[in-house]
């Protein structure tokens, strides 16, 4: 009879009472803005800066403006580190497979202005103190957003570019300062490499 | 004819007033604010369905939505998802002088807000004071979980407009799921779902 009325209590708790989920709600991110620059020289529009944590990817921006990567206020946008991360994971920044100068503990909830310093060389024979250009391998395969594969977002990136005209467009595929068939002919010759 | 003209007045009269009485304040076109008082995160969640959500963008350094389905925190400071009180988000201001944040609303007809949640946790809201089990009771067999963030929603004024300036847990609690914990306009909550579900609230 006492067992009839435990099981019956139970039944009974377990269906008014829901069920207590020890895991905590999402932690905050990490959240960055600041300058990004090459060799001393601004990166261009639309680069794309990776933050990984032991080389998996925790969080993305693009450069919506050159050599700058998010703002301080609300509508400038930040890049969000975030995911199951601890004060202990070492946060690095990457253009592509290039690795900026600076890394960062994780910290939850923390806005931090950080100035990004990449040194790649530059490509083309340029030589250092010139225009920055994207690295090399992004230039030979169409990689714009360094994610490895020329993909369909490579080509969302070349069409927001589209009839822009200037230096160190990161669409501008074969450098003659414009954003045109030719670069996207370039694209599709190395689609999906 | 004067006779009826003075009977349709007294209708309209009393039509207002019922409407006055029983109907929320909602239901009118109007605004408030609350001032947050402190450089800290905290979460809000709309009173009600918005027609804008103002704040000063060089005030506020960050805002934040949950998307669920995703598992990730995105960018939401020109969002929609600020406009609607299933749904809520956090806020980080720049500085310690105070900064006020308003909801402006229109006239509507009754509606009803809706938010996807997704399995796992969910930011959510709702746009009236109740018990926690009143006002998810649509959702209850679903939740498993309730956690209220402990942000500066833990310590407002008495009049409730001012964030950041009471003492600690004046009117909100950190805890989870108990029957007569209240859930409140402008607060934000976590809800641990074990399946999706649409979460639905009336509007009035």
């Amino acid at each position: 009879m006492k067992i009839k009325s435990l099981i019956i209590g139970i039944i009974c708790a377990a269906t008014v009472l829901p069920v207590f989920v020890l895991a905590a709600p999402p932690q905050l991110p990490h959240l960055f803005y600041g300058d990004v620059t090459n060799g001393g020289v601004d990166v261009p529009i639309d680069t794309v800066i990776i933050a990984k944590v032991d080389g998996v990817e925790k969080g993305r921006i693009t450069a919506s403006v050159a050599g700058e990567y998010g703002g301080p206020n609300a509508l400038d946008g930040k890049l969000l580190v975030q995911g199951s991360l601890s004060s202990t994971d070492v946060v690095k920044f990457y253009i592509g497979d290039n690795v900026a100068d600076q890394e960062v503990l994780f910290s939850t909830g923390v806005v931090r202005n950080l100035d990004l310093t990449f040194n790649v060389p530059a490509s083309g024979g340029g030589g250092g103190g010139g225009s920055y250009t994207l690295p090399a391998e992004v230039y030979a395969t169409g990689d714009m957003n360094g994610d490895n594969i020329v993909n369909k977002f490579d080509f969302a990136l070349m069409m927001s570019a589209w009839g822009k005209t200037g230096t160190g467009l990161a669409a501008d595929l074969n450098s003659d300062g414009k954003v045109d068939k030719y670069d996207f002919a370039l694209l599709m010759l190395n689609w999906g490499k | 004819m004067k006779k009826y003209l003075k009977t349709t007045v007294v209708l309209a009269i009393m039509f207002v007033m019922a409407d006055v009485a029983f109907g929320s304040v909602y239901s009118y076109g109007g605004s408030e604010s609350i001032t947050l008082t402190t450089a800290e995160w905290t979460v809000i969640s709309p009173p009600t369905k918005l027609s804008d959500f103002n704040y000063t963008s060089t005030d506020i350094t960050s805002i934040l939505a949950y998307n669920a389905s995703t598992g990730e925190f995105v960018d939401a400071a020109s969002s929609d998802l600020l406009k609607e009180p299933t749904n809520a988000f956090y806020m980080l201001p720049n500085t310690n002088k105070g900064t006020a944040v308003s909801f402006v609303w229109d006239a509507y007809t009754p509606g009803s807000s809706s938010k996807e949640l997704s399995a796992g946790w969910n930011l959510i809201g709702t746009n009236v004071i109740g018990e926690v089990i009143n006002e998810l009771n649509t959702i209850q067999p679903y939740v498993s979980t309730i956690n209220v963030p402990r942000t500066l929603n833990a310590r407002k004024s008495s009049s409730g407009s001012s964030w950041g300036s009471g003492n600690d847990n004046q009117d909100i609690a950190e805890v989870n799921w108990i029957s007569d914990f209240l859930l409140n306009p402008r607060d934000g909550y976590w809800a641990y779902m074990t399946s999706p579900i649409t979460y639905t609230k009336v509007l009035n």
